[in-house]
């Protein structure tokens, strides 16, 4: 079943973006605070999935997914931002970003989005809550 | 109409005043005789004023009574009493009240009294609300202006890696002068959001060991800039209340900026330390580097005002904001000393008791 790490400095951001994961049945590995937190717990766990915010201070969020592109160039990540269309996607893309989740949290496209990239969730896992 | 809650537990004073406030032209919206009742009344009928005796019928004196209706309600409260003795006033003051008027008072007193603390407590709810339109506002302009500057820096490196071989020296040159700019840029805003931030993050206060806390910043400082020869003296024992983390940023500008001036000056010194004003503890830091001119002082503390080029001394001028503004969320004062050549010397105050 698909693993996903969350890489997020704001706490309730990764909190709303974990409980949206847990609940759709995707099982969250690890979240981190900050980007170097983050290139850390990505070597132990090996997630299907990083997403990777942004806007972080220190080492923000492109910084973070070109050092783990170059580490893995494997690694499907997804950047979060709060503009979309936005030539920081198109930047992300090139930098090897599987694609991007808009803020504030939409649960039903941001699941979308995860689905395309590391496919559905187990659904024994699922929350009987339905987005 | 002006609307007034009466708490007394003498009736008959009660009554009178009542009746000396609707010649005046207010509506008493009741008098009551215990805190307890005073805080139900306040949360239920929002009156505009509430005028408070501190010995009351019930458990809940006055001071207690206004203590929650001022941190619940924001309703200005006057205290009219007949103590005036120091103890009840300092406890008093805990309070926030807006007003205190010893009995006997004259009518005039009162409604003079009365007027003010409407007024007051209309002007300090425009500032909070101006104040808090204004921190979400610059959150939300600095994370929104950050995003293009990542693209800029991005797109830009992906040249610079990618297609260095196509440009002439010159081109190349232009490129690493644009990231410089974007990363300069991008430097400001994550300042700006600081400051933001530190004016809106709660404060939790412990007691810090601000000798300790100085002599930590003071070997970062020197690991990171191992060239630098400057012998610095700290006080023992300074000790403060205050929110550890805002305090550590407010001491690594002060100090950091100790250590940034004096980079040109030989024999560089910085010192650490305390002296007392009257009963109040000042804890100063105090450099020989390239201080500043004197009647400029009061400029320091302007975010964006820089008293030097950013060529002499890198910098954007949001440090000392910030640090002010730590000062003042701690209740405590900041100022400065100096002149040109001869050093600069920052003092400040903070909460010498826990709460």
């Amino acid at each position: 079943m698909p693993t996903v790490l969350i890489i997020d400095d704001e706490d309730l951001d990764r909190k709303v973006l974990h409980s949206i994961l847990l609940s759709a049945g995707y099982e969250v590995v690890g979240t981190a605070r900050s980007g170097e937190e983050g290139i850390k717990l990505s070597r132990t766990l090996k997630p299907d999935l990083i997403t990777i915010d942004l806007m972080m201070p220190k080492m923000n969020g492109m910084e973070v997914l070109i050092k783990l592109m170059k580490e893995n160039a494997k690694t499907n990540a997804l950047i979060c931002t709060s503009a979309h269309s936005d030539p920081v996607v198109d930047l992300a893309m090139r930098y090897g970003a599987k694609g991007y989740i808009i803020k504030p949290f939409q649960a039903r496209s941001l699941l979308a989005t995860v689905k395309e990239v590391v496919g559905a969730p187990d659904p024994a896992r699922m929350n009987v809550w339905n987005f | 109409m002006t609307q007034v809650l009466i708490v007394e537990d003498e009736a008959i004073v009660a009554e009178s005043i009542a009746s000396k406030l609707r010649r005046y032209g207010y509506e008493v919206v009741d008098t009551l005789p215990t805190g307890e009742e005073a805080v139900d009344k306040a949360g239920k009928t929002r009156p505009d004023v509430i005028l408070m005796d501190i010995h009351l019928a019930g458990k809940m004196d006055g001071i207690q009574a206004a203590d929650r209706i001022s941190s619940q309600y924001h309703i200005p409260v006057i205290f009219l009493t007949a103590y005036a003795d120091e103890q009840t006033i300092a406890r008093a003051k805990e309070a926030g009240p807006f007003g205190y008027l010893v009995k006997p008072f004259r009518e005039r007193d009162l409604y003079v009294t009365i007027e003010m603390a409407r007024e007051r407590s209309r002007l300090e709810a425009e500032l909070e609300a101006a104040n808090r339109e204004l921190d979400s506002f610059s959150y939300s302009v600095s994370h929104d202006l950050r995003a293009p500057l990542i693209a800029i820096d991005g797109f830009s490196r992906i040249l610079e890696e990618t297609y260095a071989g196509y440009l002439p020296p010159d081109g190349v040159e232009c490129l690493s002068r644009i990231r410089q700019a974007a990363n300069q840029m991008d430097q400001l805003i994550e300042d700006f959001l600081r400051l933001s931030r530190v004016t809106r993050a709660p404060i939790q206060t412990e007691k810090l060991d601000i000798s300790r806390i100085a002599r930590d910043i003071l070997g970062q400082l020197a690991t990171h800039d191992p060239d630098r020869r400057v012998h610095w003296r700290v006080e023992e024992g300074l000790a403060a209340y205050g929110d550890p983390g805002l305090c550590e940023i407010a001491l690594k500008n002060l100090i950091g900026n100790a250590w940034k001036y004096t980079m040109h000056t030989n024999n560089a010194q910085i010192q650490v330390g305390s002296l007392m004003q009257g009963q109040t503890r000042v804890f100063f830091i105090k450099d020989n580097g390239a201080g500043f001119p004197s009647e400029k002082a009061n400029l320091l503390f302007i975010p964006l005002q820089r008293l030097h080029s950013h060529q002499e001394f890198p910098g954007n001028g949001i440090g000392l904001a910030t640090v002010q503004r730590i000062v003042h969320r701690h209740g405590g004062r900041i100022w400065a000393e100096g002149a040109t050549g001869e050093g600069a010397t920052f003092f400040f105050t903070l909460p010498e008791e826990a709460g």
